[in-house]
C-alpha cells in the first residue's frame, strides 16, 4: 500500500500574497488532510500595549492589516470608548460608517481581482483593480492615505468631510457603480468562471454553523451571521440593513455574496452621505481607561471581529486582544480542503478571503 | 546598454508585513501604474527573478525563508526593501517577535520608505535598483573576464 | 460589561454543552496572564448577545478541551498552548497540533516561565534549513 505524500504549501507561493504554511497530505491528486501552521507574520503586537499609551496604540491597531485597517482602528477605538464610557458624536459615527463601508468595497474589489488571478483570468484581475483605484482616490482625497489612513481615534474621527469631498465621493461612486455593472456579469455569468467556481469547496449550512464560520463565508451558506444587524455603533440602525445571503455554499456563492455586498455598501454610503448630521467630529477623552474590561465587535469585510481591552487605571492598557474573522474561518478551510483536488487548493484558500496578518497579529 | 535593465523580472515576498505595502506593490502592476509597459514581470519563481521586492520586517520564522529565496536568485540580483517595516522594523520594532528591518536577514540595496509605500515610490525604488543592477552586472562581467584569461581552455 | 459567568474548571464542559444545545456559536477563547496564573475567557454568541465564561487557572494546571462540543475550538486552544504554555487535555486527536501550530522563536512568549517542549520542524514533515549563507548579523 502506497504511503500518502505530504506536500508543503507555502509560505512563498505565487497565488498567495501572504505567507501561510499548509501541509497537505495527498493521495494521488486528492487532498486527504490539511494541517495549517502559522507564525510567519507574527509580530506580537498585542503586547505592545505595555509600551504605547491607549491613544498612541490606535496607530498600531490599524497596522494589524493593511486591508481591514480602518475596521481595526474603529474596533479598537470603540472598545476603549466603551470602557471609558465616552459618547461619540453622531457625525463621527456616520463618518466612521462611510469610511468603513468604503473599506469594504475596497476589500471586496481587491479580493475579486485576486480570485480572478487565481483562476487565471488576468484581464479581470486588472479590471477589478482599476476600479479599486477609484476608491483609493476617494480615500486619498478625504483622509490623506491610500491604504493606512489614520482617520479614526479614541473619541471620534480625525478628519471631516467638506462639501467638495462629499461631491467627489458621490461622483466616484457613481462611476464605480457604472463600471461595476460591466464587470460583475463576467464573474456571475461567464461560463469559464462558473466551471472553476461552481461546486468547488462546498460548505453546507450545517457545516458552516458547526465550524463557526463568520462573514461572507457563513452568508454564502445561508447563515444569517452579520454583526451589522446588532451593531450599536455606526449608522446601521438608522440606515436600515439586511444581509446579503446565498444558499449554495460553494466558491461561486461566495463571489455572489461579495458582489451583492458591493452594491449594498454603495447604497449605504449614499444614504449616509445624504443624511450626514451636523456637529462635532470628536470628543476629547478625559483621564485614563478605568479599571475594568470590555468586549465589542465590528463587522469587518471578512466577517465579525471581536475586540477586548482590560484597563488598570493607568495610561497603558493592561491587555488588548483581537480575534479576527480569518482566524475564525480557518477551521472551515481545513474542513473544505479535505477531499478536494490539488489544483483547487489555491482557489479554496482564497475563497475564505484569508488575511494572514490579521490572523497572526 | 546592458540587457539586464531592459526587462527585469521581480519576485515579491511578504516578510511580516501587514499587507499594506504588498497591495501597493501589486497595484504597480495594475492599469493605473502599469510597470509591465517597462517589461517588468512579477514572477513566482526565484530562479527567474532579478529584483527581490520584500516587505515587512524580519522575524525568526521568515528569516530562513527570506534567505532561501535570496540564495536561489541568480547573480546579479538586487534587493529592494519596501515600506518602513522592511527598512527598520517600523511601528513594530519593539515587538517581541520582531528582529528588525530586512537588512538583518539579507543585504538590501534600495530602501523605499512609507507606510504604506506609494506605488510611485516603489517604481522609483525599482528604477534606482535597475541602476545598481547594471553596475553589479558590469562588475560580474569584469570579474569573469579576469578569471577567464587565467583558466581559458583552447 | 456583558454577562460574565465565573466558572470552576470542573463546570466548564457542562456549561459549554448547555450553550451548544441552545444553538450558541463559540466566538473565541482568549487567555490573559494574571501574575503567573491564567485567566481564560470563552465568548459565545446567540443573535448578537454575548455570553462570557471566565475561568481562573492556576499556573501548572491544565484545562479540559471543548473540542468535543465545539470542534473548531482547536484553533484557539492550539494558539493558547503555543503562546501561553497552557495545556488542554483530551483534544480531538486529529486537531491537536502538539505545539507545532504557531511557530515562535521562544516558546510561550507571553509566559516565559512555562515549561513547553516545542518539537523541531514545520508541520508534519517539511523543514526549512536555517543555517548557511548568513550575510548579515
Amino acid at each position: 500500500m502506497l504511503k500518502n505524500t505530504v506536500l508543503p504549501f507555502g509560505p512563498q507561493h505565487p497565488v498567495l500574497p501572504e505567507p501561510v504554511h499548509l501541509d497537505l497530505e495527498l493521495k494521488d491528486e486528492k487532498v486527504v488532510k490539511a494541517v495549517p501552521s502559522i507564525g510567519y507574520v507574527h509580530r506580537g503586537l498585542e503586547k505592545l500595549v505595555e509600551k504605547r499609551d491607549f491613544q498612541q496604540y490606535v496607530y498600531v491597531a490599524e497596522r494589524v492589516c493593511g486591508i481591514c485597517s480602518f475596521g481595526h482602528s474603529w474596533g479598537y477605538s470603540k472598545v476603549v470608548e466603551k470602557l471609558m464610557k465616552i459618547e461619540v458624536p453622531k457625525r463621527a459615527e456616520y463618518l466612521r460608517t462611510i469610511w468603513h463601508e468604503l473599506s469594504r468595497i475596497h476589500s471586496h474589489l481587491l479580493w475579486l481581482g485576486l480570485a480572478a488571478d487565481a483562476m487565471g483570468f488576468e484581464s479581470l484581475f486588472m479590471q477589478s483593480w482599476r476600479l479599486r483605484e477609484l476608491v483609493l482616490d476617494i480615500f486619498e482625497a478625504t483622509t490623506g492615505g491610500r491604504v493606512i489612513f489614520s482617520a479614526c481615534k479614541v473619541g471620534g474621527v480625525r478628519r471631516d468631510l467638506n462639501a467638495g469631498q462629499v461631491k467627489l465621493f458621490k461622483d466616484n461612486l457613481a462611476l464605480l457603480r457604472k463600471d461595476l455593472q460591466t464587470i460583475a456579469p463576467t464573474f456571475l455569468k461567464d461560463k469559464t468562471v462558473a466551471l472553476r467556481l461552481k461546486g468547488v469547496g462546498v460548505l453546507t449550512a450545517e457545516d458552516a454553523h458547526a465550524f463557526g464560520c463568520v462573514g461572507p463565508m457563513a452568508r454564502a451558506s445561508g447563515l444569517m451571521e452579520d454583526y451589522r444587524l446588532y451593531d450599536e455603533g455606526g449608522a446601521y440602525k438608522e440606515l436600515g440593513f439586511k444581509p446579503v445571503l446565498e444558499r449554495a455554499g460553494d466558491c461561486y456563492a461566495r463571489v455572489a455574496v461579495r458582489i451583492g455586498e458591493l452594491y449594498q455598501s454603495l447604497n449605504l454610503i449614499g444614504a449616509a452621505l445624504d443624511n450626514l448630521p451636523e456637529g462635532e467630529i470628536a470628543v476629547r477623552p478625559m483621564g485614563f481607561p478605568a479599571v475594568g474590561e470590555c468586549f465589542t465587535r465590528v463587522e469587518q469585510p471578512r466577517g465579525e471581529a471581536i475586540y477586548y481591552v482590560k484597563g488598570n487605571g493607568t495610561k497603558n492598557l493592561e491587555r488588548f486582544k483581537l480575534r479576527t474573522p480569518t482566524n475564525a474561518n480557518i477551521p472551515a478551510l481545513v474542513k473544505m480542503l479535505a477531499g478536494c483536488d490539488l489544483a483547487d487548493v489555491p482557489n479554496i484558500i482564497l475563497t475564505i478571503d484569508p488575511c494572514i496578518s490579521c490572523t497572526e497579529r | 546598454m546592458s540587457y539586464f535593465t531592459k526587462s527585469p523580472w521581480l519576485i515579491h515576498y511578504d516578510g511580516s508585513s501587514c499587507n499594506g505595502c504588498d497591495i501597493e506593490v501589486l497595484a504597480c502592476l495594475t492599469p493605473l501604474y502599469d510597470v509591465e509597459r517597462f517589461g517588468i514581470v512579477n514572477t513566482g519563481n526565484p530562479k527567474h527573478a532579478d529584483i527581490f521586492l520584500v516587505t515587512g520586517g524580519v522575524n525568526t520564522q521568515n528569516l530562513p525563508v527570506v534567505r532561501q529565496i535570496y540564495e536561489q536568485m541568480p547573480e546579479p540580483h538586487v534587493v529592494v526593501a519596501v515600506g518602513t517595516c522592511a527598512c527598520s522594523g517600523g511601528v513594530f520594532r519593539e515587538c517581541y517577535n520582531m528582529l528588525g528591518g530586512m537588512d538583518r536577514a539579507i543585504p538590501v540595496d534600495v530602501y523605499v520608505p512609507g507606510c504604506a509605500a506609494r506605488p510611485e515610490s516603489i517604481i522609483d525604488g525599482v528604477v534606482k535598483a535597475l541602476g545598481i543592477l547594471e553596475e553589479k552586472a558590469k562588475k560580474l562581467a569584469e570579474k569573469k573576464a579576469e578569471g577567464g584569461t587565467n583558466g581559458a581552455v583552447g | 460589561m456583558e454577562q460574565l459567568v465565573d466558572l470552576a474548571v470542573t463546570e466548564l464542559l457542562g456549561k459549554v454543552a448547555q450553550l451548544r444545545s441552545e444553538g450558541c456559536r463559540l466566538v473565541q477563547i482568549m487567555c490573559s496572564m494574571v501574575g503567573q496564573d491564567y485567566e481564560l475567557t470563552y465568548n459565545f454568541d446567540k443573535d448578537g448577545a454575548l455570553t462570557n465564561l471566565r475561568l481562573a487557572v492556576p499556573a501548572g494546571n491544565s484545562v479540559p478541551s471543548i473540542t468535543k462540543e465545539f470542534l473548531y475550538a482547536f484553533i484557539w486552544e492550539n494558539e493558547i498552548h503555543d503562546l501561553f504554555g497552557l495545556q488542554f487535555t483530551e483534544m480531538v486527536p486529529e486537531f491537536d497540533y502538539h505545539g507545532k501550530f504557531f511557530h515562535l522563536e521562544q516558546a510561550a512568549p507571553w509566559n516565559p516561565g512555562a515549561q513547553v517542549v516545542v518539537p523541531k520542524g514545520l508541520g508534519i514533515d517539511a523543514s526549512v534549513k536555517a543555517e548557511g549563507g548568513a550575510k548579515n548579523a
